[in-house]
């Protein structure tokens, strides 16, 4: 274990100063340039220290040797230092070191969090979906994101289903509205590193600003973890990172000394397998001159091996591949896309493309319109294809660049044993030695091949600063001079060029192929004399800009104090927050101790209580409860005696209250027999009066008849008789009435008679006026029949409290029994 | 309430507390809450015209209706319309365990419906070994399934196999001890933060080694446990275990439920995952995207 308790990390003096060493020095690390022995070093900067191979590094640019590659375990380019955003991410990634998470380091603590779990490949798509509604409602590009779930999802899938476990591919994102964070979780029984996912690593990076593979091998879970900034100015920053956390033996340390409070994720040397990435060919003119490579390797395969060769017409997209499968250098094939395959096609699909120079041409703006194509086309007019060719092959990757161009001059040769004057508008301005000698150093220095046109001792413009007031002049004059010198060059070569292949209507390859060369190399030339004529201004800008920082560089001091103050407070507002993480953490494992500890007080205390109890005690309570049981049995059976001496009490009520009822009900009956008798009587009474008046008035009758001797008498007579005779009639009528309604009381003295007869013969009713007594009566039986059912549960109740009792015997045996056994085992324990 | 045998015959174990009432006014208890059911013995009962009821009963009428809506939710192909059963299952939950406030012991038998995979006689022998055993353990693989339903887990044969195994796994703890010592180291392991060396000799002593390595149950957050996983190498479903595994003791069944005690931030537990699974049960209208986690 180390003592040297610094963090320290090796860097280049180079990149020291820059804003890559500065960030480093605002996070506490220490800045070595020389590998000191017995330090811990956390990483290595780029190519510092070449010779220390058992650190992790880091590459920041990508000039990086290839001997140093399979140290790399994570790329970060200049822009991601330039960026607020990048910064704050880098920070808190070596910041938080093994803790960080990309997901939470962007959920808004947590607010914004989501989790996905995808057991089928089938339901991808709609998750998918999901993901990305969220980023479209935040409004993140969404392409791009779409694009990188895609891949990674199914690249995830595909590991899922070739290993043995069924786990479903675990995905969480976040976003705060600055970066949306995803990251993809997978069981993985077998990792390889980097280049089992070489196919779609070149994708991952470029769709995303930050991409980090971690596999634990203790957990077989790789994470894919990946981060899209909102801010389209940002889509150049990338961050890669390539860990993983080794398996750890069960009786290693369970925590690794901490050397210091800032460690990352990458250090420990952790063993980290990274591939490069390759180059990526973006350009269309290089595309074109790769496919052209190919096409001529498949065309000259198709003439020398196969005879005779497959028809044009039959060939299929596929069958390049096939072709190319006889390539000598299959490592070149890498360069092959889609695109570049498609090119192949077309241009062996047209036979001619070689032989003719404007066929070609058409047939390169017909595959490829591209408007550098249709330039060389104006320009070149009756040039070769060769040359053609050679300046596709030689463009810069953007054609406004301005290197095609027409100039007058001679055109440069390999073996020149001496160099020309271009006569140029401000060559003047410059004395010639110096510009001979700036021109010849730069082409000395950028290209070796050049040695017989160029070669001299290489003497740099040490001296600027007392040369400043000329120099503005010089590199004027010596931009316009080399610009129009290698215009000469290239137009003499055109010119050569054109007459050879007019002269020689049948090109052989080795003619073209050298042309081609020389062409690139003069294109390679004037590339670096720009970009050292650039170079040049830019450190002359720099130097002005210095000699004015001299005068303010107390300003500078403060505001550099001022920038370093700013990032040591946000360093200390992450710690701050990771603190507060980490103390509420522990409050809450705190609370639930002192739950657990109240528990087990509580417990204790319990526990203490029924020890404190003697056993006999604790059979007494035993004895109690069966008492208790015993007691509360016989309360029970009392109830229940209760209950039957109260049901009997309410029949005998009940059988009292029916016969006073049948009673009372006898006497209404009788008192209404004796009022229909009476009525009958009077009745008799007023028929026994009626029948004797009209006797009387018979008699009248017969008097008056008798007497007949005035008619007026007779009259009245009449009249009284037809009143009689009337009255007679509503007498008669009421007697009738009266019949009727003696008669019917006659009938209900019978029935009410004929009732109480067979009343008083049989209970069962004939009457319905004593229906409600039979009702009672058969209640009164069923209740009496549940007496009898009472009283035999009594005897059964009274059975079972004696078995209750001999259980309780029983118990009370086995209590004692158990005792014994307890003292033996106590013994035992003893 | 009057036992009715169709409300049971899917059980597994009692709803309640099942008694004969006899017609001398005496009860007798056939079957406790939690216990087995003997099937054949009610049946019997029934057939003779006994007196059988239910006290103390759990809501059946509401655990069937989930079960409905759980067996819908499993046959749904669509992943939308799944997601809506889903919807409908969270909020049921909600209501029922965090407001109503429902137990433990309605939360196991529920769990128990849904996803295991155990038969009558595999209870009866869990049980046998002992009761408070099999309720601890009951109790975790309830609290684990269901809490893999909340973070997003839908797959119901994943859910299924992740309830059996556990129990399978938590059941099958100290073979070779006596229940007793069983109970009391597991105790013991519970209330330890972190583990020591002296603490891994307890742990092999109830653990076969299959178990330990196929299992979380002897691992903690700052990865001291015997297989030294720190939380940052554990996926979510191994934090909730780790977490589960934690907060249940042999304390009574009517302990709070789970849930209960997620809303109320008592289940000691990575904060992220604890917060992804309280903004789950938290009452809100429930979106395409809330679901999904």
């Amino acid at each position: 274990m180390s003592t040297d308790l610094k963090k320290k990390i090796l860097i280049t003096a180079e990149l020291a100063s820059s804003p890559v060493g500065v960030f480093f020095q605002d996070l506490g690390f220490e800045l070595d340039y020389k590998y000191v022995e017995g330090s811990e070093y956390h990483f290595v900067i780029d190519s510092a220290c070449p010779e220390v191979k058992n650190v992790p590094r880091l590459q920041m640019s990508e000039s990086l040797s290839a001997e140093l590659h399979p140290l790399v375990c994570g790329r970060i380019n200049k822009e991601m230092f330039d960026s607020e955003q990048g910064r704050a991410l880098l920070s808190s990634y070596f910041h938080d070191a093994l803790e960080f998470d990309l997901v939470d380091r962007y959920s808004k603590e947590m607010s914004n969090i989501y989790s996905i779990k995808i057991h089928e490949y089938l339901n991808l798509g709609y998750f998918i979906d999901s993901i990305v509604i969220e980023a479209y409602k935040a409004k993140f590009d969404i392409s791009a994101l779409r694009s990188y779930l895609n891949t990674a999802l199914n690249f995830s899938f595909k590991k899922v289903e070739s290993s043995s476990s069924t786990m479903p591919v675990d995905v969480s994102y976040s976003h705060n509205g600055e970066a949306f964070a995803v990251q993809i979780s997978l069981l993985c029984d077998e990792w390889k590193g980097i280049p089992e996912m070489e196919s779609c690593i070149d994708e991952f990076t470029s769709l995303t600003n930050y991409f980090d593979i971690t596999y634990f091998h203790k957990t077989n879970r790789l994470t894919l973890s990946a981060l899209v900034f909102k801010n389209p100015a940002l889509k150049s920053a990338k961050a890669n990172f390539f860990t993983e956390v080794v398996r750890r033996s069960a009786d290693a340390e369970i925590r690794r000394p901490v050397a210091s409070d800032i460690y990352s994720g990458l250090v420990f040397n952790e063993p980290v397998r990274y591939q490069a990435l390759r180059q990526v060919i973006t350009d269309p003119a290089s595309k074109l001159v790769i496919a052209r490579k190919f096409a001529h390797f498949i065309k000259d395969y198709r003439q020398r091996i196969e005879d005779p060769p497959i028809p044009l017409g039959k060939l299929l997209i596929d069958d390049v591949i096939n072709y190319l499968a006889h390539y000598p250098k299959q490592e070149e094939l890498q360069e092959i896309d889609s695109e570049v395959k498609h090119f192949i096609f077309k241009l062996l699909m047209n036979d001619r493309f070689s032989n003719d120079v404007d066929d070609f041409v058409q047939v390169v703006m017909d595959s490829y319109p591209h408007g550098v194509v249709r330039e060389i086309q104006k320009i070149m007019g009756d040039k070769g294809l060769e040359d053609i060719e050679s300046i596709i092959a030689g463009q810069p990757l953007k054609a406004e660049d301005g290197f095609i161009t027409r100039v007058r001059g001679n055109s440069g040769e390999n073996s020149r044993p001496d160099f020309q004057r271009v006569s140029g508008s401000d060559a003047t301005a410059m004395s010639d030695n110096d510009l001979w000698e700036l021109r010849k150093s730069q082409l000395n220095m950028k290209d070796h091949t050049h040695d017989h046109a160029h070669a001299h001792s290489t003497q740099s413009a040490t001296s600027e600063e007392s040369r400043s007031e000329n120099e503005r002049w010089k590199i004027q004059d010596l931009n316009n001079a080399l610009t129009a010198e290698a215009a000469l060059e290239k137009e003499k070569l055109e010119a050569e060029f054109s007459q050879k292949i007019l002269s020689q209507q049948k090109s052989s390859d080795l003619v073209k192929e050298k042309l081609e060369s020389q062409m690139d190399r003069i294109k390679k030339i004037m590339y670096q004399l720009k970009k050292e004529i650039l170079k040049l201004q830019a450190e002359k800008i720099a130097r002005e800009e210095a000699d004015r920082n001299k005068k303010n560089t107390d300003a500078q001091d403060v505001l550099r104090m001022k920038s370093s103050m700013e990032r040591s407070l946000e360093t200390i507002k992450n710690k701050d927050y990771a603190i507060e993480k980490m103390k509420k953490d522990f409050e809450q494992f705190i609370k639930s101790k002192d739950q657990r500890i109240e528990m087990l007080e509580q417990r204790i205390s319990s526990m203490k209580n029924d020890q404190s109890h003697p056993r006999e005690a604790s059979n007494d309570d035993k004895m109690e409860k069966l008492e208790h049981e015993n007691k509360s049995l016989q309360f029970k059976l009392e109830l229940a005696n209760k209950k039957v001496n109260i049901v009997t009490e309410k029949m005998g009520q009940r059988e009292i209250d029916m016969n006073a009822k049948r009673e009372r009900e006898i006497e209404t009956l009788k008192g209404n027999l004796k009022l229909a008798q009476s009525i009958i009587e009077e009745m008799k009474i007023e028929k026994a009066k009626l029948e004797s008046r009209a006797n009387e008035d018979r008699e009248l009758l017969k008097k008056s008849k008798e007497e007949t001797v005035i008619k007026k008498a007779d009259d009245e007579k009449d009249g009284i008789i037809q009143v009689l005779t009337s009255e007679r009639k509503g007498l008669e009528e009421k007697f009738r009435a009266q019949a009727i309604e003696l008669k019917k009381a006659e009938q209900k003295l019978k029935y009410t008679l004929s009732q109480l007869e067979s009343s008083n013969k049989k209970k069962p009713a004939v009457n319905p006026n004593l229906k409600s007594a039979e009702v009672l009566s058969k209640q009164l039986e069923q209740a009496s029949a549940r007496m009898a059912e009472a009283t035999a549960e009594v005897i059964e109740k009274r059975r079972e409290i004696v078995k209750v009792k001999q259980e309780n015997s029983m118990m009370s045996a086995k209590i004692t029994e158990l005792e014994k056994k307890l003292a033996n085992l106590d013994k035992k324990v003893a | 309430m009057k036992l009715d045998f169709k409300h049971i015959k899917d059980e597994i174990l009692s709803p309640g507390n099942i008694f004969w009432k006899k017609n001398n006014g005496t009860d007798v208890l056939i079957s406790k809450k939690g216990d087995v059911l003997n099937h054949e013995l009610i049946q019997k009962f029934i057939k003779a015209d006994y007196n059988l009821v239910l006290e103390d009963a759990m809501d059946l009428s509401f655990h069937d209706s989930m079960f409905s809506l759980y067996v819908r939710y499993s046959e749904e192909l669509f992943m939308r319309d799944k997601i809506k059963w889903r919807e409908e299952i969270i909020e049921n939950l909600r209501v029922e365990f965090i407001d109503k406030k429902k137990s433990q012991f309605e939360f196991n038998h529920l769990a128990w419906k849904f996803f295991s995979q155990f038969n009558n006689s595999d209870a009866a022998a869990f049980i046998e070994k002992d009761k408070e055993l099999f309720s601890r353990n009951v109790s975790i693989a309830s609290s684990y399934a269901f809490c893999a339903f909340l973070l997003g887990y839908y797959e119901t044969s994943f859910l299924s196999n992740l309830f059996t195994s556990t129990l399978k796994n938590l059941m099958e703890l100290g073979s070779s001890v006596q229940v007793l010592t069983l109970k009391e180291k597991i105790e013991y392991l519970r209330m330890q933060e972190s583990f020591n060396s002296e603490d891994f000799k307890c742990v092999e002593e109830i653990a076969s080694p299959a178990i330990i390595k196929s299992t979380m149950l002897f691992e903690r957050y700052d990865g001291s446990g015997i297989r030294q996983i720190n939380s940052r190498e554990m996926n979510d479903l191994e934090i909730i275990f780790v977490a589960i595994n934690r907060n249940f003791g042999f304390e009574c069944e009517d302990s709070a439920n789970i849930f209960s005690e997620i809303q109320n931030g008592n289940l000691v537990c990575v904060s992220r995952t604890l917060k992804m699974l309280q903004k789950i049960l938290y009452k809100e209208p429930l979106t395409v995207i809330t679901v999904t986690g």
